[in-house]
């Protein structure tokens, strides 16, 4: 144990005691915090590597070796020395970003609302799916398990209660009813037929959310037998997310199902709000913007499948990976608890009141669609009226022809396709507070 | 003629023997059309309530044939997908 007196931290204590006694330790990464701005350079200790100072605060980052570590414990104007940890976009970060948890403080977690998964299987056996799994099909012939561990993160993120980490890693509808179509084998392979069958039996199971983390390379314009499965599930009354691919920044890169007209096409971005580089990119093969909404999916950290490696392994229950697929289930949970606020919204309602709540971030509108989800502002737009539903053949007006555009804004292109009335737009009314 | 990417044809015409996995897109009594693909040796591998289409196997003469079928609304294959 570090004494009481220790300026170490408990983590860089049991790091430095690991490495110590070695014939050649090695450096280790640290933030020491002095008692003001003036000392921080001054304070020169052999065996420390400056990297960098931070002006909000007196700290500065560096590596040290251990004997370097000890001096400046000694030091009178070093105030606590810190490990410089690797930081991950967690669940803990991403639910609070997009105000998930917002929802939550207000009784919103997607109890019962029914959420499938079509993906490589769950490890049901997981905790933080317990006595959630309402029903499991296989379609791939090698049982129910997930043997890769993509489908147990993808729905983890969705609906995992967080009980293996104390709730740190608390999907964002940890309340809902789990249904998982396995249509990827272990290889996270499948075909197309395999997945539309997945999403038939999902409708068939009276799901009110799909999440597909998955796609074939693009482009598509949307006619695809899986887009076109798609769009049949979301006028059956089934939401469904979908991936947009992770073949960015290249325009024309949304394949199939992204480029589903009526499903919820979702891009990645860091919880620092900049879209993933790896997001596929619109316009669709015939000229429609997607994605329609970004949530976050770079370095997320959720369920891990036992006795799987996929991603960046945390520990033997979670595994942090980045993807498309990673921001769906986001996306998918976000629709649970709009289900749950909204009962009888339809999911052409939730996509409207997704996309017009979304966050503009400033960029093209075929990289970030609306924007950025805001989940708390979602739950709260009036939808006591009827919205007119917008035509997904009819032209907008309002887009630019150019895909490279700039996003004219998250209202802007919504307004375009509702009717305007006394002046005053449908939507604006709508979804005023 | 039914709806079918240039890719594919070129497929089919340059290998008329060999089978491939597809997705057919129908319209019309389901049930005969069914049968009729039956019966020109296409093997029918799943029904899709939703859209209607209909998963097959067939070789490629066959496929240009069915092509040509005034009720089949498309043909395409049926592609890997992955997770992503």
């Amino acid at each position: 144990m570090s004494d009481s007196r220790s300026k170490l931290t408990r983590g860089l204590y049991l790091s430095l005691c690991q490495v110590e006694d070695e014939p050649r330790p090695p450096s280790l990464p640290i933030i020491v915090e002095y008692a003001d701005h003036l000392t921080v350079r001054r304070s020169a200790v052999a065996g420390t590597f400056f990297a960098r100072s931070f002006h909000l605060l007196p700290l500065a980052a560096m590596r040290a070796t251990p004997s370097a570590i000890r001096a400046l414990e000694d030091e009178p104007e070093v105030v606590r020395i810190y490990e410089d940890q690797m930081v991950y976009a967690t669940l803990d970060f991403s639910a609070p970003h997009i105000n998930a948890t917002q929802a939550w403080d207000s009784g919103y977690d997607g109890s019962n609302v029914k959420i499938a998964i079509i993906d490589t299987g769950l490890d049901a056996d997981h905790p933080d799916f317990a006595d959630r799994v309402i029903d499991m099909a296989d379609f791939t012939g090698e049982g129910h398990g997930d043997l890769n561990g993509h489908g147990t993160h993808c729905a983890s993120i969705a609906a995992g209660s967080g009980q293996a980490s104390e709730g740190k890693y608390r999907g964002i509808a940890p309340g809902a009813h789990i249904y998982v179509g396995k249509a990827l084998d272990r290889d996270g392979a499948g075909s197309m037929s395999d997945v539309m069958t997945a999403v038939e039996w999902a409708v068939d199971a009276g799901v009110d959310v799909i999440s597909l983390s998955l796609g074939s390379p693009g482009p598509s314009d949307g006619t695809d037998a899986l887009s076109e499965i798609c769009d049949a599930a979301v006028d059956a009354g089934v939401a469904v997310c979908v991936a947009a691919g992770n073949e960015g920044p290249e325009p024309y890169t949304v394949g199939s199902p992204g480029a589903a007209k009526n499903a919820i096409t979702v891009g990645a971005a860091s919880d620092l709000d900049r879209i993933a580089s790896f997001s596929s990119r619109g316009p669709t093969a015939d000229g429609r913007q997607k994605p329609d909404i970004i949530f976050p999916g770079v370095e997320i950290t959720a369920a891990r499948a036992n006795s799987t490696y996929m991603g960046s392994i945390v520990d033997d229950m979670y595994t942090s990976a980045s993807g498309t697929s990673m921001a769906t289930p986001h996306c998918a949970g976000a629709c649970a608890l709009i289900i749950q606020a909204h009962p009888g919204i339809t999911p052409i309602e939730i996509k409207q009141v997704l996309l017009g709540t979304a966050v503009d971030l400033g960029a093209e509108g075929n990289a970030q669609g609306y924007g950025r989800a805001d989940v708390w502002e979602a739950l709260q737009a009036d939808i006591s009226e009827p919205l007119p539903e917008p035509d997904p053949d009819e032209p907008d007006e309002n887009e630019p022809d150019d895909p490279s555009t700039s996003n004219p804004g998250c209202l802007g292109l919504l307004l375009g396709a509702l009717p305007e009335e006394d002046g005053e737009t449908t939507q604006r009314r709508r979804y005023a507070r | 003629m039914a709806r079918m990417s240039k890719n594919l044809e070129t497929q089919c015409k340059d290998h008329p023997r060999t089978w491939v996995n597809l997705i057919v897109g129908i319209s019309g009594d389901a049930g005969e059309h069914v049968q009729a693909m039956e019966k020109r040796g296409v093997q029918i591998q799943r029904r899709f309530r939703l859209t209607g289409k209909v998963g097959v196997k067939a070789t490629g003469k066959m496929v240009l044939e069915l092509a040509q079928a005034p009720w089949v609304t498309s043909i395409e294959e049926d592609k890997p997908v992955h997770a992503l």
